[in-house]
Protein backbone atom coordinates (compact mmCIF):
# COMPACT_ATOMS: atom_id res chain seq x y z
CA UNK A 1 0.00 0.00 0.00
CA UNK A 2 2.62 2.32 0.91
CA UNK A 3 4.52 1.49 -2.70
CA UNK A 4 1.57 2.10 -4.24
CA UNK A 5 0.95 5.49 -2.65
CA UNK A 6 4.29 6.58 -3.21
CA UNK A 7 3.96 5.72 -6.85
CA UNK A 8 0.41 7.75 -6.39
CA UNK A 9 2.37 10.73 -5.22
CA UNK A 10 4.76 10.44 -8.36
CA UNK A 11 1.83 10.43 -10.87
CA UNK A 12 0.04 13.09 -9.25
CA UNK A 13 3.43 15.46 -9.14
CA UNK A 14 3.60 14.65 -13.20
CA UNK A 15 1.92 11.78 -14.91
CA UNK A 16 4.12 9.80 -16.41
CA UNK A 17 4.64 5.35 -17.76
CA UNK A 18 5.66 2.99 -15.55
CA UNK A 19 9.36 2.78 -16.63
CA UNK A 20 9.62 6.90 -15.77
CA UNK A 21 7.84 6.51 -12.34
CA UNK A 22 10.69 3.60 -11.71
CA UNK A 23 13.37 5.86 -12.47
CA UNK A 24 11.94 8.54 -10.79
CA UNK A 25 11.57 6.09 -7.23
CA UNK A 26 14.90 5.53 -7.85
CA UNK A 27 16.24 8.87 -7.46
CA UNK A 28 14.15 9.64 -4.18
CA UNK A 29 15.47 6.17 -2.16
CA UNK A 30 19.29 5.63 -2.10
CA UNK A 31 19.71 2.21 -2.47
CA UNK A 32 16.15 1.30 -4.53
CA UNK A 33 16.74 -0.82 -7.33
CA UNK A 34 12.44 -0.88 -8.45
CA UNK A 35 12.64 -1.73 -12.28
CA UNK A 36 10.15 -0.37 -14.77
CA UNK A 37 7.89 -3.99 -14.39
CA UNK A 38 7.32 -3.59 -10.73
CA UNK A 39 6.31 -0.15 -10.98
CA UNK A 40 3.17 -1.67 -13.25
CA UNK A 41 1.31 -3.97 -10.47
CA UNK A 42 0.98 -0.84 -8.05
CA UNK A 43 -0.58 0.88 -11.49
CA UNK A 44 -2.96 -1.44 -12.35
CA UNK A 45 -3.81 -1.37 -8.42
CA UNK A 46 -4.32 2.10 -8.71
CA UNK A 47 -6.52 1.64 -11.83
CA UNK A 48 -8.45 -0.60 -10.44
CA UNK A 49 -9.45 1.58 -7.32
CA UNK A 50 -10.05 4.76 -9.63
CA UNK A 51 -6.93 6.44 -8.75
CA UNK A 52 -4.79 6.48 -11.72
CA UNK A 53 -6.23 6.08 -15.60
CA UNK A 54 -4.43 5.96 -19.13
CA UNK A 55 -4.37 8.69 -21.09
CA UNK A 56 -5.02 6.31 -23.74
CA UNK A 57 -7.36 3.61 -22.70
CA UNK A 58 -6.53 1.65 -26.58
CA UNK A 59 -2.37 1.40 -25.70
CA UNK A 60 -1.70 -2.15 -24.44
CA UNK A 61 1.05 -3.35 -25.75
CA UNK A 62 4.32 -2.22 -28.53
CA UNK A 63 6.03 0.80 -28.06
CA UNK A 64 3.40 3.00 -28.20
CA UNK A 65 4.11 4.08 -23.38
CA UNK A 66 1.41 4.03 -21.61
CA UNK A 67 0.96 7.64 -19.84
CA UNK A 68 -1.15 7.32 -16.65
CA UNK A 69 -2.70 10.41 -15.05
CA UNK A 70 -4.39 10.63 -11.66
CA UNK A 71 -8.02 11.00 -11.01
CA UNK A 72 -9.74 13.49 -8.53
CA UNK A 73 -10.14 10.59 -6.06
CA UNK A 74 -6.69 9.36 -6.21
CA UNK A 75 -5.76 13.07 -5.63
CA UNK A 76 -8.17 13.17 -2.59
CA UNK A 77 -6.82 9.51 -1.53
CA UNK A 78 -2.86 10.26 -1.56
CA UNK A 79 -3.76 13.79 0.58
CA UNK A 80 -5.67 11.37 3.25
CA UNK A 81 -2.82 9.07 2.98
CA UNK A 82 -0.14 11.62 3.45
CA UNK A 83 -1.90 14.11 5.91
CA UNK A 84 -3.50 11.53 8.69
CA UNK A 85 -0.85 8.83 10.48
CA UNK A 86 -0.35 5.78 9.35
CA UNK A 87 -0.01 2.47 11.91
CA UNK A 88 3.43 3.15 13.61
CA UNK A 89 6.73 1.43 13.04
CA UNK A 90 5.47 0.29 9.57
CA UNK A 91 7.51 2.08 7.40
CA UNK A 92 5.16 4.30 5.87
CA UNK A 93 6.61 7.09 7.27
CA UNK A 94 9.52 6.18 4.75
CA UNK A 95 7.40 6.66 1.31
CA UNK A 96 5.79 9.04 2.57
CA UNK A 97 9.01 11.69 3.17
CA UNK A 98 10.42 10.25 -0.37
CA UNK A 99 7.20 11.59 -2.56
CA UNK A 100 6.38 14.72 0.32
CA UNK A 101 5.97 18.24 -1.28
CA UNK A 102 6.42 21.88 0.94
CA UNK A 103 2.77 22.07 1.89
CA UNK A 104 2.70 18.14 3.57
CA UNK A 105 5.36 19.04 5.81
CA UNK A 106 3.89 20.42 8.97
CA UNK A 107 1.85 16.95 8.70
CA UNK A 108 4.79 14.65 8.62
CA UNK A 109 6.38 16.89 10.93
CA UNK A 110 3.70 16.19 13.78
CA UNK A 111 3.87 12.63 11.74
CA UNK A 112 7.56 11.96 13.28
CA UNK A 113 6.02 13.12 16.56
CA UNK A 114 3.87 10.33 16.69
CA UNK A 115 6.42 7.66 15.33
CA UNK A 116 8.94 8.78 18.35
CA UNK A 117 5.96 8.49 20.67
CA UNK A 118 5.30 4.78 19.71
CA UNK A 119 8.91 4.07 19.69
CA UNK A 120 8.69 5.40 23.64
CA UNK A 121 5.90 3.32 24.49
CA UNK A 122 7.67 0.53 23.29
CA UNK A 123 10.90 1.23 25.08
CA UNK A 124 8.41 1.60 28.69
CA UNK A 125 6.77 -1.49 27.84
CA UNK A 126 10.74 -3.18 27.52
CA UNK A 127 11.23 -1.34 31.23
CA UNK A 128 8.34 -3.19 32.70
CA UNK A 129 9.92 -6.52 32.00
CA UNK A 130 13.37 -5.60 32.31
CA UNK A 131 14.50 -8.80 34.82
CA UNK A 132 16.58 -9.08 37.00
CA UNK A 133 20.14 -7.76 37.97
CA UNK A 134 23.20 -8.73 36.02
CA UNK A 135 25.30 -11.84 37.98
CA UNK A 136 28.19 -11.95 35.81
CA UNK A 137 29.42 -14.84 38.25
CA UNK A 138 25.87 -16.85 37.54
CA UNK A 139 23.81 -18.57 34.54
CA UNK A 140 24.55 -16.79 31.01
CA UNK A 141 20.39 -16.90 30.15
CA UNK A 142 19.85 -13.66 32.15
CA UNK A 143 22.85 -12.09 31.27
CA UNK A 144 22.02 -12.58 27.71
CA UNK A 145 18.32 -12.09 27.59
CA UNK A 146 19.21 -8.35 29.09
CA UNK A 147 21.79 -8.35 26.39
CA UNK A 148 18.96 -9.34 23.38
CA UNK A 149 16.40 -6.63 25.18
CA UNK A 150 19.47 -3.73 25.04
CA UNK A 151 20.19 -4.56 21.10
CA UNK A 152 16.24 -4.54 21.15
CA UNK A 153 15.99 -0.82 22.41
CA UNK A 154 19.31 0.16 20.74
CA UNK A 155 17.72 -0.59 17.22
CA UNK A 156 14.53 1.99 18.29
CA UNK A 157 17.27 4.33 19.60
CA UNK A 158 18.83 4.22 15.70
CA UNK A 159 15.10 5.20 14.64
CA UNK A 160 14.09 8.18 17.33
CA UNK A 161 17.67 9.51 16.25
CA UNK A 162 16.77 8.98 12.94
CA UNK A 163 12.87 11.05 13.71
CA UNK A 164 14.55 13.42 15.13
CA UNK A 165 16.82 14.19 12.27
CA UNK A 166 14.10 14.21 9.89
CA UNK A 167 12.17 16.52 11.89
CA UNK A 168 14.58 18.86 12.59
CA UNK A 169 15.55 19.24 9.51
CA UNK A 170 12.00 20.02 8.03
CA UNK A 171 11.31 22.59 10.91
CA UNK A 172 14.63 23.93 9.43
CA UNK A 173 13.27 23.95 5.68
CA UNK A 174 10.00 25.37 6.54
CA UNK A 175 12.07 28.23 8.68
CA UNK A 176 13.85 29.12 6.03
CA UNK A 177 10.80 29.11 3.11
CA UNK A 178 9.32 31.24 5.58
CA UNK A 179 11.90 33.43 6.07
CA UNK A 180 12.78 34.03 2.57
CA UNK A 181 8.76 34.39 1.95
CA UNK B 1 -5.54 13.65 43.02
CA UNK B 2 -1.98 14.02 44.43
CA UNK B 3 -0.01 17.10 43.79
CA UNK B 4 3.13 16.36 41.11
CA UNK B 5 6.35 16.81 43.21
CA UNK B 6 7.48 18.88 40.32
CA UNK B 7 6.53 20.29 37.40
CA UNK B 8 7.67 22.48 34.67
CA UNK B 9 5.04 24.08 32.80
CA UNK B 10 5.62 25.23 28.95
CA UNK B 11 9.31 26.24 29.79
CA UNK B 12 11.11 27.62 26.92
CA UNK B 13 14.93 28.73 26.95
CA UNK B 14 17.40 30.01 24.31
CA UNK B 15 20.84 30.57 23.85
CA UNK B 16 23.11 32.24 21.58
CA UNK B 17 25.32 30.81 19.45
CA UNK B 18 27.38 33.31 17.34
CA UNK B 19 24.79 34.92 15.67
CA UNK B 20 22.07 32.97 15.85
CA UNK B 21 19.97 32.56 18.68
CA UNK B 22 19.11 28.45 19.50
CA UNK B 23 15.69 27.74 21.17
CA UNK B 24 17.63 25.04 23.30
CA UNK B 25 13.87 24.49 24.97
CA UNK B 26 10.82 24.95 23.64
CA UNK B 27 7.77 25.05 25.99
CA UNK B 28 8.86 22.39 27.62
CA UNK B 29 6.17 20.39 30.06
CA UNK B 30 6.50 17.74 32.22
CA UNK B 31 5.17 16.61 35.38
CA UNK B 32 6.88 14.12 38.02
CA UNK B 33 5.59 12.55 41.00
CA UNK B 34 7.20 10.77 44.30
CA UNK B 35 8.84 7.61 43.39
CA UNK B 36 9.16 7.47 40.00
CA UNK B 37 12.18 7.22 38.19
CA UNK B 38 12.15 9.11 34.73
CA UNK B 39 14.43 8.96 32.53
CA UNK B 40 15.17 11.82 28.79
CA UNK B 41 16.94 10.45 26.34
CA UNK B 42 18.79 13.13 23.92
CA UNK B 43 21.79 13.72 21.74
CA UNK B 44 24.71 15.10 22.43
CA UNK B 45 24.17 19.27 22.77
CA UNK B 46 20.32 18.53 22.50
CA UNK B 47 19.75 20.46 25.71
CA UNK B 48 19.29 17.42 28.42
CA UNK B 49 21.79 19.02 30.88
CA UNK B 50 19.95 22.71 30.89
CA UNK B 51 16.37 20.89 31.26
CA UNK B 52 17.84 19.57 34.14
CA UNK B 53 19.51 22.70 35.83
CA UNK B 54 16.15 24.66 35.23
CA UNK B 55 14.56 21.80 36.79
CA UNK B 56 16.89 21.39 39.82
CA UNK B 57 16.23 25.67 40.21
CA UNK B 58 19.93 26.77 39.32
CA UNK B 59 19.08 28.06 35.94
CA UNK B 60 16.66 30.23 35.23
CA UNK B 61 14.35 29.87 32.09
CA UNK B 62 13.35 32.55 29.64
CA UNK B 63 9.26 31.42 30.00
CA UNK B 64 7.22 29.03 32.01
CA UNK B 65 7.33 28.16 35.28
CA UNK B 66 8.76 24.92 37.58
CA UNK B 67 6.98 24.51 40.81
CA UNK B 68 8.92 21.86 43.33
CA UNK B 69 6.78 20.47 46.15
CA UNK B 70 5.25 23.71 45.86
CA UNK B 71 7.44 26.07 46.02
CA UNK B 72 7.63 27.95 42.72
CA UNK B 73 11.60 27.33 41.78
CA UNK B 74 11.31 30.13 38.80
CA UNK B 75 12.34 33.15 40.63
CA UNK B 76 14.46 31.08 42.93
CA UNK B 77 16.77 30.25 39.94
CA UNK B 78 17.06 33.79 38.71
CA UNK B 79 18.11 35.12 41.87
CA UNK B 80 22.09 35.89 41.36
CA UNK B 81 24.04 32.23 42.35
CA UNK B 82 20.78 29.90 42.93
CA UNK B 83 21.98 27.22 45.06
CA UNK B 84 20.63 23.96 44.57
CA UNK B 85 17.19 23.76 46.65
CA UNK B 86 18.01 21.41 49.91
CA UNK B 87 15.43 18.82 49.14
CA UNK B 88 17.06 18.27 45.38
CA UNK B 89 20.31 16.06 45.28
CA UNK B 90 21.81 16.30 42.18
CA UNK B 91 24.58 13.21 41.15
CA UNK B 92 28.36 15.03 40.95
CA UNK B 93 30.48 13.32 38.21
CA UNK B 94 33.89 14.84 39.64
CA UNK B 95 35.34 13.30 42.83
CA UNK B 96 36.97 15.13 45.72
CA UNK B 97 39.07 18.05 45.18
CA UNK B 98 41.48 16.56 48.50
CA UNK B 99 43.05 13.25 47.29
CA UNK B 100 43.35 12.35 50.88
CA UNK B 101 39.98 12.50 51.87
CA UNK B 102 38.04 9.40 52.11
CA UNK B 103 34.65 8.07 50.68
CA UNK B 104 32.91 8.32 53.65
CA UNK B 105 33.99 12.17 54.18
CA UNK B 106 33.54 12.92 50.50
CA UNK B 107 29.60 11.39 50.86
CA UNK B 108 29.30 13.43 54.16
CA UNK B 109 30.71 16.92 52.43
CA UNK B 110 27.39 18.07 51.57
CA UNK B 111 25.79 17.64 55.24
CA UNK B 112 28.94 19.25 56.87
CA UNK B 113 27.88 22.86 58.37
CA UNK B 114 24.38 22.19 58.95
CA UNK B 115 25.27 18.84 61.00
CA UNK B 116 27.94 18.12 63.40
CA UNK B 117 30.82 15.89 61.87
CA UNK B 118 29.29 12.47 63.90
CA UNK B 119 26.09 12.97 62.54
CA UNK B 120 27.10 13.70 58.88
CA UNK B 121 29.53 10.69 59.03
CA UNK B 122 26.03 8.49 60.38
CA UNK B 123 23.75 9.72 57.23
CA UNK B 124 26.89 9.26 55.00
CA UNK B 125 27.78 5.65 56.33
CA UNK B 126 23.68 4.86 55.85
CA UNK B 127 23.92 6.35 52.02
CA UNK B 128 26.25 4.25 51.34
CA UNK B 129 24.68 1.08 53.00
CA UNK B 130 21.97 1.90 51.56
CA UNK B 131 23.40 1.19 47.63
CA UNK B 132 25.54 -1.56 49.14
CA UNK B 133 27.95 0.38 49.47
CA UNK B 134 29.93 0.16 52.91
CA UNK B 135 33.17 -1.39 52.54
CA UNK B 136 33.96 2.09 50.23
CA UNK B 137 33.70 4.24 52.83
CA UNK B 138 37.95 4.01 53.91
CA UNK B 139 38.89 3.89 50.18
CA UNK B 140 40.10 6.71 48.31
CA UNK B 141 38.55 8.36 45.29
CA UNK B 142 42.33 7.19 43.40
CA UNK B 143 41.52 3.57 44.21
CA UNK B 144 38.19 2.90 43.15
CA UNK B 145 36.89 1.95 39.55
CA UNK B 146 34.56 3.85 37.72
CA UNK B 147 31.82 1.57 38.87
CA UNK B 148 32.74 1.76 42.28
CA UNK B 149 32.46 6.02 42.10
CA UNK B 150 29.45 6.10 40.29
CA UNK B 151 28.27 4.41 43.33
CA UNK B 152 30.02 6.72 45.91
CA UNK B 153 28.11 9.62 43.54
CA UNK B 154 25.13 8.20 44.56
CA UNK B 155 25.55 7.82 47.76
CA UNK B 156 26.60 11.71 48.12
CA UNK B 157 23.43 12.57 45.89
CA UNK B 158 20.86 11.21 48.20
CA UNK B 159 22.68 11.48 51.59
CA UNK B 160 20.75 14.59 52.72
CA UNK B 161 17.36 12.21 51.93
CA UNK B 162 15.99 14.68 48.56
CA UNK B 163 12.65 14.50 47.76
CA UNK B 164 14.49 14.53 43.83
CA UNK B 165 16.99 13.27 42.95
CA UNK B 166 18.92 15.01 39.40
CA UNK B 167 21.18 12.76 37.74
CA UNK B 168 23.00 14.05 34.08
CA UNK B 169 24.38 10.99 32.25
CA UNK B 170 25.04 8.95 35.98
CA UNK B 171 26.56 5.87 33.81
CA UNK B 172 29.19 7.98 31.40
CA UNK B 173 32.11 5.78 30.67
CA UNK B 174 30.65 1.84 32.64
CA UNK B 175 30.09 -0.56 30.96
CA UNK B 176 27.25 -2.80 30.27
CA UNK B 177 27.24 -4.61 33.52
CA UNK B 178 28.44 -1.84 35.66
CA UNK B 179 25.64 0.76 33.84
CA UNK B 180 23.14 -1.84 34.80
CA UNK B 181 24.06 -2.06 38.79
CA UNK B 182 23.84 1.80 39.21
CA UNK B 183 20.97 2.02 37.12
CA UNK B 184 19.35 -0.69 39.41
CA UNK B 185 20.15 1.41 42.38
CA UNK B 186 18.35 4.43 40.93
CA UNK B 187 14.87 2.28 40.21
CA UNK B 188 15.72 0.77 43.90
CA UNK B 189 16.15 4.25 45.45
CA UNK B 190 13.01 5.60 43.59
CA UNK B 191 10.72 2.59 44.57
CA UNK B 192 12.18 2.00 48.25
CA UNK B 193 12.37 5.66 49.56
CA UNK B 194 9.37 7.58 47.29
CA UNK B 195 12.93 9.28 46.07
CA UNK B 196 11.56 10.65 42.57
CA UNK B 197 14.84 10.48 40.07
CA UNK B 198 15.13 12.48 37.31
CA UNK B 199 17.97 11.27 34.85
CA UNK B 200 18.81 12.57 31.41
CA UNK B 201 21.04 9.91 29.08
CA UNK B 202 22.39 10.11 25.48
CA UNK B 203 22.01 5.74 25.16
CA UNK B 204 18.35 4.46 25.46
CA UNK B 205 19.11 1.07 26.91
CA UNK B 206 19.92 3.36 29.78
CA UNK B 207 16.37 3.59 30.29
CA UNK B 208 15.27 0.39 30.79
CA UNK B 209 15.56 0.81 34.59
CA UNK B 210 12.72 3.67 34.51
CA UNK B 211 9.54 3.54 35.24
CA UNK B 212 8.68 6.97 32.17
CA UNK B 213 10.73 7.62 28.93
CA UNK B 214 11.08 11.19 27.59
CA UNK B 215 12.77 11.78 24.72
CA UNK B 216 14.79 15.68 23.91
CA UNK B 217 15.60 17.01 20.56
CA UNK B 218 15.41 20.26 18.60
CA UNK B 219 13.59 22.00 21.81
CA UNK B 220 10.91 19.57 22.00
CA UNK B 221 9.95 16.76 24.80
CA UNK B 222 8.39 14.11 23.58
CA UNK B 223 6.84 12.06 26.25
CA UNK B 224 5.44 8.30 25.69
CA UNK B 225 1.56 7.51 26.09
CA UNK B 226 1.46 4.87 28.10
CA UNK B 227 2.00 7.21 31.01
CA UNK B 228 1.09 4.84 34.24
CA UNK B 229 0.49 6.16 37.94
CA UNK B 230 2.64 5.55 40.54
CA UNK B 231 0.39 2.91 41.96
CA UNK B 232 1.00 0.79 38.61
CA UNK B 233 4.77 1.09 38.57
CA UNK B 234 5.84 0.87 42.83
CA UNK B 235 4.78 -1.79 44.54
CA UNK B 236 5.58 -1.22 48.50
CA UNK B 237 6.26 2.51 48.84
CA UNK B 238 7.97 3.52 51.75
CA UNK B 239 7.78 6.81 53.23
CA UNK B 240 10.94 8.57 53.15
CA UNK B 241 13.77 7.75 55.82
CA UNK B 242 11.26 4.54 57.04
CA UNK B 243 14.00 1.67 55.80
CA UNK B 244 17.22 3.79 57.48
Amino acid sequence: MSFQNAVLGLVIERPAYGYELAQRINGRVAGLHVSGTAVYPALVALENKGWVRRRDPTARTGRGRIVFDPTDEGREGFNSWMDHPSPPLRGDLRWKIAVATFEKLPALIEQTREEEQACLDRIELLTTDAGGPIDPIAEWAPTGRLLLQRTDVKELQMKIEALQEVRATMKQWLRQRSRRG
Amino acid sequence: MTRPLLSLDRVSKSCWRGRHEILVLDEVSFELNAGEFTSIFGQRASGKTTLLRIAAGIEPCDSGSIVFDGEDLTRRARRRGASLHPRIGWMRREGPFLPSMDMLEYVALPLLGPLSYDDAHRLATRALRRIGADELARARWSELSDAERALVMIAQAIVREPALLIADDPTMGLGTIEREEALRHLREIAEQTGMAVLMAVPEVPDMLRSHTVMSLSDGELIRSTRRRSRADVIEFPRERGESA
